[in-house]
């Protein structure tokens, strides 16, 4: 009996657990800390905090993880056995399978019959980040949720939302000198856009190995956008500047903004491809919560969907948080160089309401507004708001905010396309 | 065939790690292209809500004129206060000139049922 207790044990995991299993397991503990006591973006970061702690234990059946001899490794690989079948003869009877492999088919092809496909949980479930299906999903919701009323009432504070894209490009010259490639300094840099969806799509595609670190960076700076941003906009800004009312914003109808919708589209899709599944779930999700004939869908979106997709992405991308790969000095450095892209993106927004004041300064724009370019929504606008409450308690600056805030969404996922454009291929 | 401009050849061959100069190059062309993509929308929002403004049909709403004092009921007159919320919501609501003849409270054992029931019935679909 003895014997067999022992020949049980060798079955267990914990003679695969190492110790920078155990720091890993520390930093999830943090994450959920941050996430559920101090609510810094919980809805994000508990499943990538949960993710990071499965990847970290010696699991069987949830996710697979290939160690090539180089070092390289890769999560979320399925097995797939097939064997060529005959080409199927023209056949009426659909339950006609053919038995024996023949030649080619004349077309070159080969069929191939599935007979078995291994693989854990996660390893089907993370095929939604894999193949880029989850961040356009979550757009969709994202599109639901939006409103771009105070966008459509003053279109430029579009150019605040393109200013506020400053800081992905400088982060990216500081993430070359520091050695990471183009790709890996694209994905970085795309931290500075405060865009969670769009920094895994990015990622994802130039620089996966780094998916993990840039995913826990973007969504943790996201939630200390209360803290980042109020210094750097008081640094930058005048106090007679920061009292500057707005006029009033006009109604916007219907028609304008299910017009909006389709235009924002064209024109993304037309200058930018790469970029057409964001903005295209985006536009989709904004035409069915705008039209007002599609209640169910838009309820589905908002709730149903984003919320499912939620977690199945927060909890692959913390799956890709190995050790092996998550404690290295390039962590260490992406963390930094967030910051930076944080700082420069809310840095170029609120310079470019100042140059706009010095071409239209009948119509001045409150500097503060330039932060919420950064598209942190509706959190970064809030930011704006309640800076400009500190100045002047009869300032109300949320709706105005709210204009660049969603505009950076619409830069961010621009931008995004640019790096996919001439990186990725 | 594709011909690319000798222009776009730095964009389409960014090293893996480039150089300070091309590197800057590469920031300005991406910089410049979110603003272009960002600037045709806004142009084309302008000339959108241009339309939208100048050939409007319905007309302005003028501010609320109250014509007699609220009926109070039971002796009780509404608050200043609630008075100007009640006349402010209802000049933001109605998009047409409008007169309030007088502000009531409503007899809460009646009329709210009667206000669900309204409703209900107008949240299904009859055809």
């Amino acid at each position: 009996m003895i014997q067999d207790l022992l020949s049980f044990f060798t079955t267990t995991g914990f003679q695969f657990i190492t110790w920078q299993m155990l720091v890993m397991w520390l930093i999830a503990a943090i994450l959920l800390y941050l996430a559920v006591a101090k609510g810094f973006e919980p809805l994000l970061l508990v499943p990538i905090a949960f993710g990071a702690l499965i990847a970290n234990l010696p699991t069987r059946g949830v996710i697979t993880i290939d160690r090539s001899v180089d070092g390289t490794t890769q999560t979320a690989v399925f097995r797939v056995e097939a064997r060529p079948v005959a080409h199927p003869a023209p056949s009426h009877d659909a339950a006609a399978i053919p038995t024996a492999p023949s030649s080619m088919p004349e077309s070159g092809r080969q069929v191939l019959k599935i007979e078995r496909v291994e693989g854990g949980l996660y390893d089907f479930i993370s095929q939604g980040v894999k193949l880029e299906l989850f961040p356009p999903l979550i757009f969709l919701g994202v599109g639901a949720l939006t409103d771009f009323g105070p966008l459509i009432a003053m279109p430029r504070t579009l150019l605040l939302g393109a200013a506020a894209q400053l800081g992905l490009f400088i982060t990216f010259m500081g993430a070359n000198l520091l050695g990471f490639t183009s790709k890996q300094a694209a994905s970085i840099g795309i931290i500075g856009g405060a865009d969670g969806p769009t920094a895994i799509f990015l990622a994802n595609k130039l620089a996966p190995e780094l998916l993990g670190a840039i995913a826990v960076a973007a969504y943790s700076y996201m939630s200390l956008v209360p803290l980042i941003q109020p210094p750097i906009m008081r640094l930058l800004t005048t106090k007679k500047e920061r009292v500057i009312r707005m006029k009033s914003l006009r109604k916007v109808s219907k028609l304008e903004k299910l017009i909006f919708a389709i235009a924002v589209m064209i024109v993304c899709i037309l200058l930018v491809p790469d970029a057409s599944a964001l903005i295209a779930m985006l536009m989709l999700g904004n035409f069915l919560r705008e039209c007002g004939a599609t209640e169910r869908l838009v309820k589905s979106a908002q709730n149903e969907i984003i919320n499912i997709l939620t977690i199945f992405l927060g909890t692959s991308v913390g799956m890709t948080m190995q050790a092996e790969t998550f404690l290295a000095p390039s962590t260490l450095k992406i963390i930094v160089l967030g910051v930076i892209a944080f700082a420069f993106s809310t840095a170029g927004g609120v310079l470019a309401a100042k140059v706009m004041n010095l071409i239209t300064p009948h119509n001045p724009v409150n500097p503060l507004i330039g932060s919420a370019g950064v598209s942190a929504v509706p959190m970064a606008a809030r930011v704006s708001h309640n800076e400009g409450q500190r100045y002047d308690s009869n300032n109300y600056l949320l709706m105005h905010a709210m204009g660049p805030n969603v505009a950076g969404v619409i830069g961010t996922a621009v931008a995004a396309g640019y790096f996919i454009s001439t990186l990725a291929h | 065939m594709v011909i690319y401009p000798s222009a776009l050849a730095p964009l389409a061959t960014l090293s893996e790690h480039p150089a300070l100069g091309e590197s800057i190059a590469y920031q300005l062309n991406g910089l410049t292209v979110v603003f272009i993509a960002l600037s045709a929308i806004w142009a084309l929002m302008e000339l959108i809500g241009f339309f939208f403004r100048r050939f409007r049909t319905a007309p302005t709403a003028k501010p609320a004129v109250l014509s007699a004092p609220p009926a109070p009921l039971n002796g009780n007159r509404p608050r200043h206060e609630i008075v100007a919320a009640i006349t402010s919501a209802i000049a933001a609501t109605l998009d047409e000139p409008h007169r309030i003849v007088e502000i009531l409270p409503l007899d809460q054992t009646r009329d709210w049922a009667r206000e669900g029931r309204r409703e209900i019935f107008a949240s299904h679909r009859t055809r």
